[in-house]
């Protein structure tokens, strides 16, 4: 009998050797900058409501503030959030998916801006391989260009966390449930901060460090 | 023994344990999904002799405004027409090439007489098809529990479709079509899926849509019959002469046949050829019946059109010449009579001509429209799409406003929406609609807020186009009631109040009898006789702008040099 327990034990790790591999294998982090972004860098750029792929309610509003509280610091000037929902609400934007049917054209005539950033959360969920437990979360961003609607910049990101080791099922299954309820928002603005390290500096330049009292946005035209 | 099955139990549970493997769910993707629905048995037979049917666009009139969705929806449509083969079809791709896209794409590509005449000749087509993507709603469910999720998205879709007889611009048949596809994602312990909304499978639902309209569509136009139009004399029939009281002798055998009318409707073929023969110009419509049996009847709107078209044309009052009045009475007042008329009236009006439009019918109310100005129902408004076959009511806006061109036009609407203007069908405006009126279904909830949408509506014409209508220099518009007002006919006159106390005036004060007082008079009489027969108000509204001395419509005319 003493001599299987090594095979099923075997067998009780072997998930979380394999899975664990598998979930990292995916790269942390990979973007990828137009070769003329220094001529087609955008000034005034809308953040478009982002997509949720995963099904985590409410994940991408994170994703969605944290990208518009962080363009402002790389020195680009942001359509205003309420511009940008009055806009999609005249378009008839119900689901961010929708945004595909309307040309980089319409968007930049109608939003007034040279490029849209968009964006969605990929993943955002648990991983449990046997004694292994975490939280996985990966999201991408996309700058376009309004003009022709080419990519100038896309960012995606990784991350797993909260990772955790349990010989112990029953701490495990209470990690489980602890993962579930962990908070997504801290994961989502670790890996908003770490891909906009990847987008070039905008022309906009901040002269004092003021920068609570140097919030610019811009209004597009009134509604006719 | 017993510790053999500790360890054995222990073991097993490492192993169900260490089996519960789960990464986050996978990203589902869709593609294309093919529907196939089978085509009806009644529309297998197919006539020897097939028709040759010219679509003529699809305009995105749904809040939705992604840019190519008129074409995909016009690809799904002519494909499938092609499939059901009961028409021969001209060929989209053709279309594109061929015509200007911004017409294909409003679906306005015959929408004025010169085009369709040019349009239907190049083609040589039987009948020109149009339609629109009037609802285009997308919404999102969502659950969340401890050990599962899922979302559920909606696409739903109406396209409604129309049908035009190419020799007269008939509207023959129409219908709408509604469809459906949800996109469903899971997740839980054992993995699932995620996802978003897909294109995709929301063009299932167009298709769905575009299949249900064009058999509803089909069907309809089979029932009625390919020649219903030549073959129902029965419309042909005038109507009985009418006769205001103090005008007992006179009597009219039947309805005046104008000049350019050939057999039915005007000649849609030699417009171009019209002459101006004098400098006063008039178009008169009135339905008392229609076309679509769900439009409830009236009883006296004809015979006003008739009794304003004898006051135009009688050498003793209006003194207009009857070739420059254009009467369209019952089965006569198509949308397209009316376009035309105005057509020419636009293309021959010179700037010291004198204009007076007058017309008589139901109307739908102006807050079910984008620009607040609602319809005008005509004989051949087919009450499954208002907005391919009724009259917008913008378009006699546009006219008067800007294609006339004469110093002074006048125009006298006796047209209210009124709950009862239709039988059995019931309307709303929904989300995912921009500004057009959807059959709400038949469940209690929808029926209390169809009673509710109608209750809260505004009855006469709206507001915006008294403004409009008067904005111009030299511009009239007199409607005959308030927009809180339904308008109202008496049996003992034998015509609406309106009409008959304005040509009542009109006859009998002679040289006092301008537009101007005309109204005075009415604005005062009008609700005094209302309140005693019927306990309602009426009270008359004028627009008017600009307006240099008193207009009279019994003006001698000045014949054209």
């Amino acid at each position: 009998m003493i001599r299987i327990i090594p095979f099923f034990l075997l067998i009780f790790f072997h998930p979380a050797i394999y899975s664990t591999g598998a979930g990292e294998n995916i790269p942390d982090s990979s973007h990828k900058i137009h070769p003329g972004y220094a001529r087609l860098m955008p000034k005034v750029i809308a953040v478009l409501p982002m997509d949720n792929l995963s099904l985590e309610p409410d994940v991408e509003n994170f994703l969605y503030d944290e990208v518009y509280n962080r363009l402002l610091s790389k020195g680009y000037i942001r359509i205003s959030v309420e511009s940008v929902r009055e806009k999609m609400e005249r378009l008839g934007i119900q689901t961010p998916g929708q945004i595909a049917g309307i040309s980089p054209q319409k968007l930049g005539k109608e939003l007034n801006c040279d490029a849209v950033l968009i964006g969605q959360i990929d993943q955002s969920g648990t991983i449990h391989a046997g004694v292994y437990d975490a939280v996985a979360v990966s999201c991408s961003l996309g700058l376009m260009n309004c003009a022709d609607g080419e990519l100038l910049w896309h960012c995606q990101q990784w991350r797993a966390a909260h990772r955790q080791w349990s010989l112990d099922p029953f701490n495990a299954i209470i990690n489980t449930f602890g993962h579930e309820n962990a908070s997504r928002k801290d994961r989502v603005a670790w890996l908003v901060q770490e891909m906009m390290k990847t987008l070039p500096e905008g022309p906009v330049r901040v002269v004092n460090d003021d920068l609570l009292n140097q919030a610019v946005e811009i209004q597009t035209e009134p509604a006719k | 023994m017993k510790t053999h099955i500790r360890i054995s139990g222990i073991l097993f549970f490492l192993i169900v344990w260490g089996s519960c493997t789960y990464t986050p769910s996978q990203v589902q993707y869709s593609t294309p999904k093919v529907v196939t629905k089978e085509i009806p048995q009644s529309l297998k037979y197919r006539p020897a002799e097939k028709k040759l049917v010219a679509f003529v666009g699809m305009e995105n009139k749904s809040i939705y405004a992604a840019d190519s969705l008129w074409d995909i929806a016009s690809r799904l449509l002519t494909t499938r027409l092609v499939e059901i083969g009961y028409f021969s079809v001209v060929d989209w791709e053709k279309m594109k090439q061929n015509y200007d896209t911004v017409s294909l794409k409003n679906a306005s590509l015959v929408s004025r007489p010169t085009d369709f005449v040019t349009v239907r000749d190049q083609l040589t087509c039987d009948l020109f098809l149009g339609g629109a993507i009037t609802y285009y709603d997308v919404s999102q469910t969502a659950q969340v529990s401890a050990i599962s999720k899922s979302k559920t998205m909606t696409t739903n879709v109406r396209v409604d479709l129309w049908l035009q007889d190419a020799q007269n611009g008939e509207y023959v048949s129409a219908a709408s079509g509604s469809g459906r596809a949800e996109q469903q994602f899971a997740g839980g312990l054992l993995g699932g899926s995620i996802g978003t909304w897909d294109i995709n499978v929301a063009n299932n639902a167009l298709h769905i849509a575009i299949d249900e309209a064009l058999v509803k569509m089909l069907t309809m136009y089979k029932e009625r019959g390919e020649n219903r139009h030549r073959a129902d004399s029965a419309y042909r029939t005038a109507p009985p002469a009418p006769s205001l009281p103090g005008q007992a002798g006179m009597q009219v055998s039947s309805v005046p046949q104008h000049p350019a009318y050939p057999d039915r409707g005007l000649p849609v073929t030699n417009f171009s050829g019209f002459r101006r023969v004098s400098n006063k110009w008039g178009l008169v419509m009135g339905v008392s019946r229609f076309m679509d049996s769900r439009v409830n009847p009236l009883d006296y709107t004809a015979k006003d059109a008739l009794a304003m078209y004898q006051y135009l044309v009688d050498p003793a009052y209006g003194k207009f010449a009857p070739e420059q009045v254009f009467l369209l009475t019952d089965d006569r007042a198509t949308s397209f009579n009316i376009k035309l008329a105005l057509d020419i009236i636009s293309r021959h009006a010179l700037p010291e001509d004198l204009v007076v439009i007058f017309v008589s019918s139901h109307g739908t109310p102006g807050d079910m429209d984008v620009e607040g100005v609602g319809y005008l129902v005509t004989y051949d408004t087919l009450v499954d799409s208002l907005y391919a076959t009724a009259f917008n009511m913008s378009e006699i806006v546009s006219a008067v406003t800007k294609r006339i061109k004469a110093q002074t036009v006048v125009t006298l609407a006796d047209a209210c929406y009124s709950a009862g203007s239709f039988r059995d069908v019931k309307f709303l405006t929904v989300k995912g609609a921009k500004d057009l009126i959807v059959d709400a279904g038949d469940s209690p909830v929808q029926r209390e807020m169809v009673k509710a949408s109608l209750q809260s509506r505004s009855f006469g014409i709206p507001d915006a186009i008294v403004r409009q209508m008067s904005s111009g220099s030299g511009r009239v518009f007199i409607t005959s009631s308030r927009v809180d007002e339904q308008s109202w006919e008496s049996d003992r006159l034998q015509h609406g109040f309106f009409t008959y106390y304005l040509l009542e005036f009109l006859k009998t004060k002679g040289e006092q009898a301008s537009v101007q007082n005309s109204f005075a008079y009415i604005q005062k009489k009008i609700p005094e006789e209302v309140m005693k027969e019927k306990g309602k108000p009426q009270h008359p509204v004028l627009g008017m702008k600009d307006v240099k001395g008193e207009i009279r419509l019994d003006i001698p005319p000045v014949a054209n040099p």
